[in-house]
């Protein structure tokens, strides 16, 4: 029977076999999972058995696309990239790109590929023509040389996931990339692909897809497209993507370097990464297919330092924040140089520099000496990123300690180090806790995915919001009165630990449906438009509270997963130094304090909103969800 | 901008749209909303829009197939200015 808004079929790979199947997609699990990382989670936790090095052929890469992609719905069309994290050893997801597209198109909701090949390969997907391909000519190669031979070859019309050097050698801070512009994901995402001697993926879909009800979509389609123009900051969004925030962030003090211990000047911040310096780099927006907002980029130097140069950029606030204060760049024009190398290398920006600027603090502090980096002094400059790019993608001298970010330091260094890093599972946060502690902050602690907590990333990430506004928001996102009663009780304004449960729900269920979590798009949709939306593509009627425990589903197995991986209560912690040092802005010292600033936060306090944010997932005191909660998500089966 | 191909008029029509390919990011939105509306489904390969994009140059041509209508339908949807409707020019709200 034909499924309305899915293709109705499951590709699986084995590279050690070359087996290659195509499984009816089950309808019973679409309405269960739904798409994307829901559906990932499913497969992943069917594919991947406990304990399995994530550099083994045991792990699976797996791509799902969801119901909303390739039909017309404005920024419901990413791809979700899923495995196991080489960085964290847990579940590792990223909602990037439009590779699940042209997969959709061509015949498959989701992909999964496991094993290793014998030699370097690459596949390729042209409707029911799957095919492994000798990549003994790509192997090597750069990822924007190896990605632009495929389309050469292949045409421009297909999407390719190509890994770079950094992954052919397995670093545990390695990015896959599809279009070299959209990653696969931080803590990893280029080893997996590696450790399989995958090079790349070249997927075109012909087959186009069906909804079940097409009229009315397309004029739900219509209203939501006339209220995105309206979005009174579309036109900077469009013009700066992410850069819109640099400014913003400079100010709040949320540019650290020096290890997190300081921010970085902000006149500096301005005058070296203000807007106006960007966009004298910036030369057009790059979307991803069917994408009107188009907030990706391509940096263009006209003038000065490696003149000349175009590269392509994805989050650009992270890429400038990254390598521009951290490392006292002088400009756009280095952060650009930084980045390409970054990228053509296969390294995640976020993952090398914060591995690198710890190093640098054992340095400065006398932990280690210059013969333990290779008889370098690290310098906060220029020449010392590019020459630690090349040789951590190239595991050449120390370079091969930071190729595995802070799991490969503490291993090398010594495993006491770990309360020294800035790392919770491995990886890097985005954002320093002790500026504004919001529910993006607690879901560094309690993310199954790791430090980078995109689930947990809501309103509260902009400080000072009145508890009425955030009420207001929560019911947006299908929040009940039961619930917020609970979120709102604390005497502190709100229970960040309560309010992460359900933020990190309402971004599971965007993400299951594909949908960007760029402000201009995603606040297009709420619970009810989602709901009815998914009607009017399936022609399944799941309800509002359906599509929600789908979400709490996922997240709750990708949970089950972790700790199937060896994950405890010990892992859901904030980083140590965030609770017992001051963090310097403008000279001024910060400590760890709740949203509203009425009080300094202890590792009690942490541990109490621990408890309460298990209690809010139905989970025990040591992260292990309840027989209870298993059963009302009908996960017993597991 | 080039010039565009049919001066003809089709069904005592002018052809609606003004093409600028070179403000064209290759993101489809145009083939796909053609291909619903004419053909009842999501496929830019059965679209009466042609889109092609090389990667490398970063440059798109575009076209239409002989089978186009001329309704203007992919151009409302451009959020790139490459394809502005004529009508939307005159009344001061076309092109980005």
């Amino acid at each position: 029977m034909a499924m309305f808004g899915y293709a109705g079929q499951i590709l699986r790979i084995d590279l050690s076999t070359g087996e290659i199947k195509k499984e009816a997609l089950n309808p019973e699990m679409a309405n269960k999972f739904v798409g994307g990382i829901g559906m990932s989670a499913k497969l992943l936790y069917d594919a991947v058995k406990p304990n399995t090095d994530a550099l083994s052929p045991g792990n699976a890469l797996i791509a799902s696309s969801t119901p909303f992609s390739g039909t017309v719905l404005i920024g419901a069309n990413k791809t979700d990239w899923t495995s196991k994290s080489p960085l964290s050893g847990l579940a590792q997801t990223a909602s990037s790109g439009d590779f699940g597209t042209n997969l959709k198109w061509a015949g498959y909701d989701a992909m999964v590929i496991t094993g290793k090949a014998e030699k370097p390969v690459y596949i390729t997907i042209f409707d029911d023509e799957v095919r492994i391909n000798d990549a003994s000519h790509l192997w090597g190669k750069d990822l924007y040389e190896a990605t632009d031979e495929l389309w050469d070859q292949y045409g421009d019309n297909c999407t390719i996931l190509c890994t770079g050097p950094a992954g052919e050698k397995m670093a545990r801070i390695s990015m896959a990339y599809t279009n070299k512009i959209a990653s696969a994901g931080r803590k990893g995402s280029g080893a997996v692909p590696g450790s399989k001697n995958l090079k790349a993926i070249v997927a075109k879909g012909t087959k186009g897809l069906k909804a079940a009800h097409t009229k009315e979509l397309l004029k739900k389609a219509d209203e939501i497209y006339d209220r995105y123009q309206q979005d009174p900051l579309l036109k900077q969004w469009m013009q700066l993507g992410t850069t819109i925030a640099i400014e913003q962030y400079g100010k709040e003090g949320k540019a650290a370097w020096k290890n997190w211990r300081e921010s970085y000047p902000v006149d500096k911040h301005l005058s070296r990464f203000g807007v106006q310096e960007f966009l004298k780099v910036r030369e057009i927006s790059i979307p991803c297919m069917l994408c009107p907002l188009g907030c990706k980029l391509l940096y263009n130097l006209r003038e000065g330092e490696f003149a000349g140069l175009e590269t392509l950029q994805s989050c650009n606030v992270g890429a400038v924040l990254g390598y521009g204060p951290k490392f006292d760049l002088v400009g756009y024009n280095q952060v650009a140089k930084c980045h390409d190398t970054a990228n053509r290398l296969g390294l995640d920006t976020v993952e090398f520099t914060a591995a690198l600027d710890f190093v640098m603090e054992l340095q400065e502090r006398g932990t280690i000496d210059e013969k333990v980096t290779d008889g370098l002094k690290l310098e906060r400059n220029l020449d010392t990123v590019l020459t630690w790019l090349h040789k951590a993608a190239n595991r050449e001298g120390f370079g091969n300690v930071l190729a595995d970010g802070y799991p490969g330091i503490f291993a090398a260094l010594g495993q006491e180090l770990r309360k020294d890093a800035i790392q919770r599972k491995g990886g890097s946060p985005d954002f320093d806790a002790r500026g504004v502690f919001g529910t993006e902050i607690f879901g560094i602690a309690v993310g199954v995915t790791g430090a980078h907590a995109n689930f947990a990333l809501g309103p509260t990430v902009i400080g000072g919001r009145e508890p009425a506004w955030l009420r207001r928001y929560c019911q947006r996102i299908g929040i009940s009165e039961e619930e917020l009663d609970r979120v709102f009780s604390d005497p502190s304004g709100f229970n960040v630990a309560r309010l992460t449960r359900y933020v990190e729900r309402w971004n599971f269920l965007l993400d299951i449906m594909g949908i960007c979590s760029r402000p201009p798009l995603a606040r297009l949709y709420n619970l009810e438009l989602i709901t009815e939306l998914y009607n009017l593509v399936t022609g399944v009627d799941l309800g509002s509270a359906g599509l929600l425990s789908a979400a709490d589903r996922g997240l709750t197995l990708l949970k089950l997963f972790d700790i199937s991986q060896g994950a405890t209560r010990e892992d859901d912690y904030l980083p140590e130094r965030w609770l017992t040092e001051p963090f310097l802005v403008a000279g001024k010292e910060v400590w760890l304090h709740d949203y509203y600033n009425t009080k300094r936060l202890t590792k009690e306090d942490i541990e109490i909103l621990l408890d309460d944010y298990y209690e809010e997932r139905g989970w025990d005191n040591d992260g292990v969800p309840m027989k209870k909660t298993l059963t009302e998500l009908e996960l017993t089966s597991l | 901008m080039i010039a565009n191909k049919k001066k003809v008029k089709r069904e005592g029509k002018e052809f609606p749209i003004l093409v600028y390919p070179e403000k064209c990011t290759g993101c489809r939105t145009c083939q796909v909303r053609c291909s619903i509306r004419y053909l009842g489904e999501f496929n830019p390969f059965r679209s009466y829009v042609i889109v092609a994009r090389d990667h490398g140059k970063r440059t798109t041509a575009l076209d239409f197939t002989d089978d186009c209508t001329w309704c203007g339908y992919c151009a409302r949807f451009c959020a790139y200015g490459a394809l502005v409707l004529k009508k939307s020019v005159k009344s001061g709200k076309g092109g980005r």
